[in-house]
């Protein structure tokens, strides 16, 4: 792998991760389920690593149930929703990720109001959640950290919105939190926010993949039915070597976050300072509030050369990006509507790129793409231009 | 000597074709003979019919390539055997178990011919006793005269024949007794089914792809490979050529007004493909257009672009609806790789709102405007030809 910059979509793997689930996988071979001593034996580390994880994360061993990762907690607790006698209405926002706003024409088939709200630059807005809240609402999804943008959302602000508002009308809302790009980058435990159900995926923290979790505060009505396995959510033999592989990474990032979050922000530092001179890059992300967003992200527009020619350019020559938006297929108009529920033009969303750094990435490879981008931005605005 | 297998082949319009009735039978045996060279094929014609025999390892070569053998409607097995009833009774027996188990068979005839007069049962003889046979064999099947389910046919005359199955084969005229023609494959469902018709009415198609990295992928050539393996099942092979095309579509795109770049890119492919058409010795173009199908497809347009080539275009399927279009892609099978998302043009060589009706005379001045010629020689003598065998290998 040359230069890899897209660790939002998947961390590279990590040996030593790969080489505990490979030795659980031979140590417990037993199905937890079982009960034989193999089988005993598995069932008693899947409870301690339950224990260890649940500690990283920040909840109780019996609120976390294994999952296959972010995609299918977040579709738990939506379709968990369903099962609940009444309807009303959902709040999902425009900028979330498939596996969340896809739910909306289904939500809405089966009787409920789906209110999508906007959020300026990725951020979402307080007053515009709370002016989003109806009586009927019943749950409100969001995440901790925007997978494309990179915005860190004030989780405290808009659950305290959302608690203010249930006090008014005595009725609950769900808050659901997909926090897949938050766990083990910045700090996040789930016990220090009033949220209901949280999303997690291993193989953002080069854990294995098809693994996660999900963070459940009270046991929500499980979806599928055939199997008592992680409390019915989740039905099906227990993946002890990646709940394994999912323990290493957790105990890799998490006590270290901080200074991987330091270590992060300098590479951002780095490569918005080299960016900043090209007149041709325009950065996507609030300039005023830098803060706000994750370290590990960075989002950037080359419009009006098409993200995906840039990519193709950059991946010959061995840098490995990925699409805010893409030219014309239907995947790509679904991004772009993400970038445009952010206040972009279409033009603007069309040239998007997005930049995450992981834990191998170095302050050399940071400059090199500083370089090519610069470089092969010009040299496409060139040939674009009329002369 | 390895053992042969026989294969009767049923041609379609070749026997309409009175005193080019050799050529086109030329044209057949020399395709087949190239496409199965590997199984020593032998064409012989007989009473009448046509005969492959191909070694016994080549039965599946044979089966796949007669298949997709333009000229032919359909073919079948034979099989030779010694000239005494029990010979025919095991070989109809044999036919028939073959065709019980491959499709729904429920009813039956046996039709015999003896042209070795020396055999001692006559035709209707050798009829009943093999049919008999054959029902005591399979009691399930009945015998019924009129539109069976399967004709066993009995010939008697060196030696003994019997075929049995018909299987489908696509008509149309044998590969490259109509020339050859130029075919502008796009990665997209129409301009592959374009193809295909008409090399079924006998043209050898050579294919011209235009490739504009970076602004399309390598993906997107990789696609139109594969469409083009998926022609040359039917012809044997094919040369696709691909002409790198970024510095025309540039110089369109910077210098002609935005609702025209969609014209003058197709009229600089055309002006290529006829470039090219004339190098490989092709003697038209073929294009996927339908009418009015996009702006570049209407009346007014494919007039402008028609101006390109010298060499007569032909639009085979100018007529035909989309859905009609599909159903064709999905019979030769080149459907799901078009729907495949790799686009053949960048958004940014395409206007947001083309010309549908363009002046003839207005366009081709903007047009010839551009200076566009050298451009095209360039890119003509950077095309790079790949020659791709048929796609599923025997």
């Amino acid at each position: 792998m040359k230069h890899y910059f897209d660790w939002a979509a998947t961390a590279l793997p990590d040996e030593s991760v790969l080489q505990v689930c490979s030795s659980t996988a031979l140590e417990f071979p037993g199905n937890p389920s079982s009960s034989h001593r193999p089988g005993m034996e598995a069932a008693k580390r899947l409870e301690q690593l339950r224990s260890l994880c649940s500690g990283y994360i920040g909840c109780e061993p019996p609120q976390l149930v294994f999952t296959s990762g972010g995609s299918e907690s977040n579709g738990i607790v939506i379709s968990s929703l369903v099962w609940r006698k009444g309807r009303g209405s959902v709040i999902l926002p425009g900028i979330e990720h498939p596996s969340l706003r896809e739910y909306r024409a289904w939500l809405q088939e089966l009787g409920f109001t789906v209110v999508t709200i906007d959020a300026p630059w990725g951020l979402i807005r307080t007053a515009d959640l709370a002016a989003a809240l109806r009586d009927d609402t019943v749950a409100v999804c969001f995440n901790a950290v925007h997978n494309v943008s990179g915005a860190v959302q004030p989780v405290h602000e808009l659950t305290a919105a959302v608690r203010k508002h249930e006090a008014r009308t005595g009725r609950t809302v769900h808050i659901h939190v997909d926090a897949v790009q938050a766990l083990g980058k910045i700090p996040f435990r789930v016990c220090d926010y009033d949220i209901d159900s949280a999303s997690f995926s291993a193989h953002k923290l080069s854990g294995p993949r098809g693994t996660g979790a999900l963070y459940v505060r009270r046991p929500i009505e499980p979806t599928s039915r055939g199997g008592e396995q992680e409390q019915g959510l989740r039905p099906g033999t227990e993946n002890l070597p990646g709940i394994a592989g999912f323990h290493e990474a957790l105990s890799r990032c998490v006590p270290d976050v901080a200074d991987r979050r330091s270590r992060a922000e300098g590479l951002k530092r780095l490569l918005l300072e080299k960016l900043s001179g090209s007149r041709e890059i325009e950065l996507l992300q609030d300039p005023d509030r830098m803060d706000d967003y994750s370290p590990y992200i960075v989002l950037i527009s080359a419009a009006p050369v098409p993200s995906e020619v840039l990519l193709r350019v950059l991946s010959d020559r061995g840098f490995f990006l990925s699409a805010g938006s893409a030219c014309s297929s239907q995947t790509a108009k679904k991004r772009e509507h993400v970038l445009t529920s952010m206040g972009f033009s279409s033009t603007i969303a069309s040239g998007a790129l997005r930049i995450s750094f992981g834990g191998t990435t170095t302050e050399a490879e940071v400059l090199a793409l500083a370089r090519e981008l610069a470089e092969q931005t010009a040299m496409l605005r060139s040939m674009l231009k009329p002369s | 000597m390895a053992e042969r297998q026989l294969y009767l082949l049923k041609s379609g319009e070749i026997w309409l074709k009175g005193g080019n009735r050799p050529f086109f039978e030329r044209m057949l045996r020399r395709h087949l003979h190239k496409t199965l060279k590997p199984y020593r094929p032998k064409i012989l014609m007989q009473k009448g019919r046509f005969f492959l025999a191909v070694d016994s390892g080549g039965t599946a070569a044979a089966e796949q390539t007669l298949a997709k053998t333009f000229g032919l409607v359909g073919y079948s097995r034979a099989y030779a055997t010694e000239k005494t009833l029990d010979a025919l009774i095991e070989t109809a027996r044999e036919i028939c178990r073959e065709a019980v188990n491959s499709r729904r068979t429920a009813t039956f005839k046996v039709e015999s011919r003896r042209s070795d007069k020396s055999f001692p049962l006559n035709s209707y003889q050798i009829s009943s006793k093999v049919g008999a046979a054959v029902s005591e064999a399979f009691p399930d099947l009945s015998v019924q005269m009129k539109d069976p389910d399967l004709v066993i046919s009995v010939e008697i005359r060196d030696r003994a024949y019997l075929y049995g199955l018909t299987y489908p084969s696509p008509g149309g005229l044998p590969t490259g007794s109509a020339g050859k023609g130029l075919l502008m494959l796009s990665g997209g469902i129409d301009s592959p089914a374009a193809g295909y018709m008409m090399a079924k009415r006998g043209l050898v198609i050579e294919a011209v792809y235009f490739h504009a990295y970076p602004f399309t992928s390598q993906e997107a050539q990789e696609k139109v490979e594969t469409l083009a393996g998926k022609l040359a099942s039917y012809l044997g092979s094919i040369r696709l050529w691909v002409i790198p095309f970024t510095d025309a579509q540039l110089h369109i795109r910077n210098h002609a007004p935005e609702q025209e770049h969609t014209l003058h890119m197709r009229y600089a492919m055309v002006r290529l493909s006829e470039m090219l058409a004339r190098k490989i010795r092709a003697s038209c173009l073929i294009t996927g257009e339908a009418l009015s199908q996009v702006a570049s497809q209407t009346v007014e347009s494919l007039g402008f672009t028609d101006g390109a080539s010298a060499l007569p275009v032909f639009r085979p399927l100018i007529g035909l609806d989309k859905e009609d279009i599909i159903a064709l892609a999905r019979q030769i099978d080149t459907y799901d790789t078009s729907i495949l998302p790799y686009d053949d043009c960048c958004t940014v060589f395409s206007s947001k709102h083309p010309l549908v009706k363009p002046d003839r005379e207005l366009i081709q001045k903007s047009y010839d405007s551009l200076n566009l010629e050298g451009v095209l020689l360039d890119a003509l003598k950077q095309a790079q030809m790949i020659r791709l065998p048929r796609q599923e290998p025997f």
